[in-house]
């Protein structure tokens, strides 16, 4: 009898050891993504962030890329709902946009990670086209006063198709004139136009430049056919250079790769900014006021400020206008 | 299709998935009680399943007609709920978006067994034929990715018809068992990601990715009584693999126990520790989890009723590190009921990803 109890100490004890053999930490290759999954189903992001990281494959760079983008605020699965059927809005989108540096941070970490699959399906580019577009959206909404309809149908500055109700506008010195504005035998007149923020570029593109002109002078008469009117351009005019690390770039890549592989989500057409930004279109405005025949005033010109060419990954305020009198969401 | 897909799978093949779980036919609800030990203490149809050199412990010959076991998890009660009360479709993409957002973080479980069970003991050392037939249905659901929803599916029905026997050898403290068994297995697996459904990818079902195949395979095992007071009992087994094709198969395994069977008069104690797939068939590859494939259990058999079954049962034990525990009630043969609480992992180490399971086991008899 005492041997039996002690046999059933032995085991009791021996059980009590083994309730505690769990593995308690990664043991093999397929647990790191394994780790990665459970962290990512418990909306666990940081976590997943690090595990996800270490599964350098396909598979791994996805479900890293997917875990930045939650991290970053980004609900794909709302927002493509949101996109689908019948009723498709732009709303849940629109509402979703990053609010904070480290959002678009942990967004453009999530792009990177996708770029980095090496063989992406039509879903892969489908996340990469939403994700950029959302930081490109927040970029222009602070630029352009964006604004979404509760039925979805995105409003801005420009919508009407003129830049003369935002910030940015071309503006004129003078549009009224008398004898006493006769200088040299013309009345001097200087347009201006200071540039879209540097913020904006350096959030498309990672960059930022300028090139400022004030030497072209374009010449009219008064509408009274009284004065000679000359209009000094008095330009400075901002761009980047689309860096490989930025916004535009994802989307350009996101969007040659749908192109490629297809996708029945037609609403994403709208959402390929690079191609409808780098147009190589110069934007240009028709000045009427006081004159006695329209002058037209490109902003870009050849004497000084160049016209960039479609897709060359170069983008300016040229460019940048025209996409804004043309931006349409709906 | 405009009928309940699940609805359908739930009551055919109990329906949804996890892709990391070690797999196995026939695991039963006493030896899950006992955190999955069963290679020497296997005492029932189990042993078929588990070493059939076990069936030298079957000392009374026994038919159940039927034998029912029904396993769950509390996911699969709620999503029973909702198939009861109208349930849902899949067809269209709007109704695979919804399912996803309310399902997300679901991960329902069902398995269910049907079986006869006879066994006919031709000597008290240990010489034993054994004969089962046994409808087993699985199905594990995982919605998973709360950024981009998948559901992984899994659903089998195999239909297990097997023979075996042990035999003692020499003055039998060596006992050899030998069984085959033949699988048909209808089987449907698939991944649907919300890629598909914006893609508007029809939603899988049996007519259209369902896999089905058939395969023999046997089982080797031996048993050693030692004779000492500790009555310590060492137990063996190799499988052989099925193939069954495109609907898998039926992994091979070489395990190895150990057990203690002390008789205390109005009480009987069983201890066990086992060591499964020591050659590592399951899981991943790289998979090399000890703790994963380490069980160890106890019962504790009051009043008892013959060599084999009591009054009433409790267990406990662990199965790859989780607490399972056990009651049964057993009027003889007539009537046995079980119930059963354990945790299966699901993960890919022991310890991950718990799915906790119950299980009701009823067997009719004489």
């Amino acid at each position: 009898m005492r041997f039996r109890l002690l046999f059933f100490l032995l085991l009791v004890f021996s059980a009590w050891g083994l309730s505690s053999c769990k593995d308690g930490t990664k043991t093999h290759e397929a647990a790191n993504l394994e780790a990665c999954k459970v962290a990512i189903d418990n909306q666990e992001w940081d976590a997943a962030v690090s595990s996800c990281a270490e599964v350098q494959t396909d598979e791994g760079y996805h479900l890293t890329a997917q875990a930045y983008l939650a991290r970053g605020g980004v609900a794909l699965f709302d927002v493509l709902s949101a996109m689908t059927g019948d009723n498709s809005s732009f709303s849940t989108l629109f509402n979703a946009l990053p609010t904070t540096a480290a959002q678009v941070a942990d967004i453009k970490l999530g792009l990177t990670a996708l770029a980095k699959i090496e063989a992406p399906d039509s879903f892969v580019y489908t996340e990469g086209l939403l994700a950029s577009a959302m930081v490109i959206l927040q970029a222009l909404k602070a630029e352009l006063s964006l604004d979404v309809a509760a039925d979805g149908t995105v409003s801005h500055c420009a919508s009407g198709g003129s830049i003369d109700g935002c910030s940015f506008g071309l503006t004129l010195s003078d549009t009224e004139y008398t004898a006493s504005d006769v200088v040299a035998g013309a009345v001097p007149v200087t347009a201006t136009f200071s540039g879209l923020s540097n913020d904006l570029y350096n959030s498309l593109c990672d960059t930022q430049d300028s090139t400022s002109d004030s030497a072209k002078v374009v010449s009219g008469r008064d509408s009274s056919d009284t004065y000679d009117v000359n209009v000094t351009e008095d330009f400075t005019v901002n761009g980047c250079t689309v860096a490989t690390t930025s916004v535009l770039w994802f989307n350009q890549w996101a969007s040659t790769g749908l192109a490629t592989t297809g996708s029945t989500l037609t609403a994403l057409d709208q959402l390929k900014f690079y191609s409808s930004i780098d147009t190589g279109n110069n934007f240009s405005k028709e000045v009427s006021a006081s004159l006695l025949n329209p002058i037209t005033i490109s902003i870009c010109n050849s004497d000084a400020i160049p016209t960039t060419a479609s897709g060359d990954l170069l983008v300016n305020d040229c460019e940048m206008l025209s996409f804004f009198t043309n931006l349409s969401l709906n | 299709m405009k009928r309940l897909l699940l609805l359908t799978l739930v009551l055919l093949f109990a329906a949804s998935a996890q892709a990391v779980e070690y797999r196995r036919i026939g695991q039963d609800y006493r030896n899950l009680a006992m955190g999955n030990t069963g290679i020497v203490t296997a005492t029932s149809s189990s042993a078929l399943f588990y070493n059939p050199a076990a069936l030298a412990n079957i000392f009374n010959w026994w038919v159940d007609f039927p034998m029912a076991q029904v396993e769950y998890t509390k996911d699969a009660k709620d999503l029973y709920s909702v198939v009861q009360s109208g349930g849902f479709n899949l067809e269209t993409q709007q109704e695979q978006l919804d399912f996803m957002n309310t399902y997300m973080g679901s991960n329902p479980h069902v398995r269910v067994d049907l079986g006869v069970n006879a066994f006919f003991p031709l000597s008290d050392k240990g010489s034993t034929m054994g004969f089962n037939y046994t409808y087993e249905a699985v199905l594990d659901l995982a919605v998973r990715n709360p950024v981009a929803p998948e559901i992984d599916a899994y659903a089998k029905l195999d239909h297990v018809r097997q023979f075996g026997f042990s035999v003692p050898l020499g003055l039998g403290k060596w006992v050899l068992g030998l069984s085959a068994k033949r699988v048909e297995r209808q089987a449907l697996s698939f991944n649907y990601g919300l890629q598909d459904a914006l893609n508007e990818t029809a939603f899988p079902t049996l007519e259209s990715a369902g896999t089905q195949g058939t395969g023999i395979g046997y089982d080797v095992g031996l048993l050693y009584r030692a004779p000492s007071k500790a009555r310590l009992m060492y137990g063996l087994v190799w499988r052989q693999k099925i193939d069954l094709g495109d609907a898998g198969d039926v992994p091979g395994e070489l395990a190895a126990g150990v057990a203690s069977f002390q008789d205390l008069g109005f009480m009987r104690w069983t201890a066990a520790l086992d060591w499964r797939d020591l050659t590592y068939q399951q899981g991943s590859p790289g998979d090399r989890s000890l703790s994963r494939r380490t069980h160890v259990g106890m019962e504790f058999g009051f009043l008892p009723l013959n060599k084999t079954n009591s009054l009433f049962s409790l267990r406990t034990g662990y199965n790859q590190g989780y607490l399972s525990t056990g009651a049964e009630i057993a009027l003889g043969h007539a009537m046995v009921l079980g119930y059963t609480k354990y945790t299966e992992e699901t993960g890919e180490w022991a310890g991950q990803v718990g799915s906790e399971r119950t299980i009701i086991y009823l067997s009719l008899g004489f």
